[in-house]
């Protein structure tokens, strides 16, 4: 009985303590913070933009933070949480309005010539597309379109080598937009099916003949795998057996020149094939 | 006498969770009582009175208990909840966020930016264009739809490098092996779109002729 | 004192069962957790669904590079606060003006110790999420 009480008195001691942990993992924290402040403030690549430029609106707003970090460090060790902890965020709000002031020039220019250089590369797979998609869709050709966006990406690609980064921006943007536009009104509403297109009809019978031939290949694996009782592996190689029977009358009608038939013989037969991999086992839905 | 032990000692078990939300309500008051920060208004607070919740099938983990958050951290009380939003927003129960993300822009419960600043709109070129995969063996056909991806998306998110749309005959590579790696469609979906466990999403278009 | 026992036993049960609860994260989330836990803060839980309903997908993955833009792909973005201060990655909105600026600590970091860096609650392949 005793030790149940000590046990309960014990759990209620051991809360108090865990209480006051908190208190100490706030300093902690605000140290932290204060010494995050201090290296952004002091040291970051920012505050030396800053400090390196001529913005004056940046510097006062530099030295505002400066001021108030001087403050957030007084109140800490004074044991004013609340207050270092304001004069801490003020101090970051500070600082980071002033680096947004004075903008990273080289990685800002690094950054538009990476972009230049990608919308370019955009527009060229565009102009290829526009062309075969025009041919296919019959559309008639609009070649005024596609000579301002030739002007336009000879007028950028000038700007460009003279390092004029923005405006070389602009005018590739207007011909990204100009080419997108295009090719969403020839192809806005319609479906574009991707297929399979054959150069000839015995590069179809090729084609189909692999296919046949790989699913004749996953039937030993599917049997290996999910051992079916003895009737169903008779069954599955009875499926297979008639697979492979229309795959030689197929060959031979190839051979023959009567692709068409070939081709639904061989259709069929991968039909008997594709069950036979089912029969023993393997889910196929369609 | 036992018995009397034994009920003590499920009392004390059973407040243990309470002794430990003392803690973590202490710490939260010394978060020195702060105001939220302020931040966009939310677009959905707004619509609170209008919209009830639409179905009760769908349940969100809170925050402090999703296995990620601290619940010990104080500040975690100024995140939103996800069942706050989400559950005002057309259900998809079991699926992801379990929110149709298109029905909810197309629909009007959401009109996310288009640009970082509202004052500066830029748009979303939607182009309404369907691609058809035909090549997907037994499984039904893959319909494209762009408009649904181009009101989230601008062309060069896919369209990037020749990524997606190489202009040459067979250009683009996909086929499944890519797309559950991550790449292609596997990219956003199974991240932060709907997961590729939802075949027929996708595979929509049933066959009628020649299987390729 | 045989039904104190078993009473006993179905309260530790009871308590096991609770302790056990499967908890999964929202999905979508993104841990950002390459420096923070070794800086001694919390790792970064950044919710996708959160910044959806309020932005659309190219805002942010704007094509950009260096900070300008984030790239769509967990772990390619190189993030520290230093950057984040100076207006890039969630400094491009979390900065005082468009969302609340990064004073606000532990608001994005408030991940439990030791989580993995990546994106959540994927499917179960090897996609992005995994």
């Amino acid at each position: 009985m005793r030790y149940c009480y000590a046990f309960l008195l014990l759990t209620m001691l051991a809360q108090a303590a865990w209480a006051q942990a908190p208190v100490d993992a706030r300093r902690r924290a605000l140290e932290q913070k204060r010494d995050f402040v201090v290296n952004m403030v002091q040291q970051s690549a920012g505050a030396q933009r800053v400090e390196a430029s001529d913005n004056q609106e940046a510097k006062q707003l530099l030295a505002e933070a400066r001021t108030s970090l001087a403050k957030g460090r007084v109140a800490l060790d004074g044991g004013d949480m609340k207050a270092a902890d304001d004069m801490f965020g003020d101090a970051l709000r500070k600082m980071s309005k002033a680096a947004r002031l004075v903008p990273d020039m080289a990685a800002e220019e690094d950054e538009k010539r990476v972009r230049f250089n990608k919308t370019l590369q955009e527009i060229e797979g565009f102009q290829a597309a526009y062309a075969g998609s025009m041919q296919r869709l019959g559309a008639e050709s609009s070649a005024a379109a596609l000579g301002q966006i030739s002007e336009f990406v000879t007028r950028a690609k000038g700007l460009a080598a003279d390092g004029k980064w923005d405006e070389a921006n602009e005018v590739i943007g207007s011909a990204h937009g100009i080419i997108i536009n295009a090719m969403s009104k020839l192809m806005a509403t319609k479906t574009i099916t991707y297929e399979m297109v054959f150069d000839s009809p015995k590069a179809e019978f090729e084609y189909e003949l692999k296919r046949n031939q790989s699913y004749e290949e996953l039937v030993p694996m599917a049997l290996a795998n999910f051992r079916p009782p003895d009737e169903v592996v008779k069954r599955v190689e009875e499926f297979l057996g008639k697979g492979q029977e229309l795959r030689t009358t197929a060959k031979k009608q190839a051979a023959a020149g009567d692709y068409q038939a070939a081709l639904e013989s061989l259709q069929t037969s991968t039909g008997f094939m594709q069950t036979a991999v089912e029969q023993a086992g393997a889910m196929m839905q369609q | 006498m036992g018995r009397l032990h034994a009920w003590i000692g499920i009392l004390v078990l059973a407040a243990l969770p309470w002794l430990g939300a003392c803690s973590e309500r202490q710490l939260a008051r010394i978060a020195f009582d702060r105001a939220p920060p302020p931040s966009l208004p939310d677009p959905l607070r707004e619509k609170l009175t209008e919209r009830k919740p639409v179905d009760v099938s769908r349940q969100w983990l809170p925050l402090s208990r999703d296995g990620l958050h601290d619940p010990a951290n104080p500040w975690l009380k100024f995140k939103q909840q996800p069942v706050e939003a989400l559950s005002l927003l057309p259900p998809d129960p079991g699926v992801g966020n379990q929110v149709l993300w298109v029905d909810a822009i197309e629909d009007g419960y959401i009109n996310p930016r288009t640009s970082f600043t509202e004052q500066d709109p830029d748009g979303m070129l939607v182009m309404d264009m369907d691609i058809m995969r035909v090549n997907t063996s037994i499984m039904p056909m893959v319909k494209f739809p762009h408009r649904a991806h181009t009101i989230w998306l601008d062309c060069d998110n896919c369209h990037r490098n020749n990524i997606i749309f190489k202009p040459q005959r067979y250009g683009t590579k996909i086929n499944m092996f890519m797309v559950l790696n991550g790449e292609k469609c596997g990219q956003c979906h199974g991240a932060v779109s709907f997961p590729v466990t939802e075949c027929y999403r996708c595979h929509s278009v049933k066959r009628t002729g020649i299987i390729r | 004192m045989n039904d104190a026992k078993s009473l006993l036993r179905w309260g530790w049960l009871f308590g096991c069962w609770f302790a056990v609860m499967p908890a999964q994260a929202e999905y979508g989330d993104v841990i950002l957790n390459k420096y923070a836990e070794l800086r001694g803060m919390r790792p970064v839980i950044f919710p996708h669904w959160f910044h959806r309903i309020r932005f659309r997908c190219k805002v942010c993955h704007n094509g950009k590079e260096d900070g300008y833009g984030f790239i769509m792909r967990a772990g390619s973005n190189d993030i520290n606060m230093a950057k984040i201060v100076d207006g890039r990655y969630c400094g491009l909105c979390h900065n005082g003006e468009i969302a609340w600026s990064p004073e606000n600590c532990d608001i994005c970091h408030s991940g439990l110790p030791g989580l993995q860096p990546g994106i959540q609650r994927g499917h179960e392949t090897k996609g992005p999420a995994k």
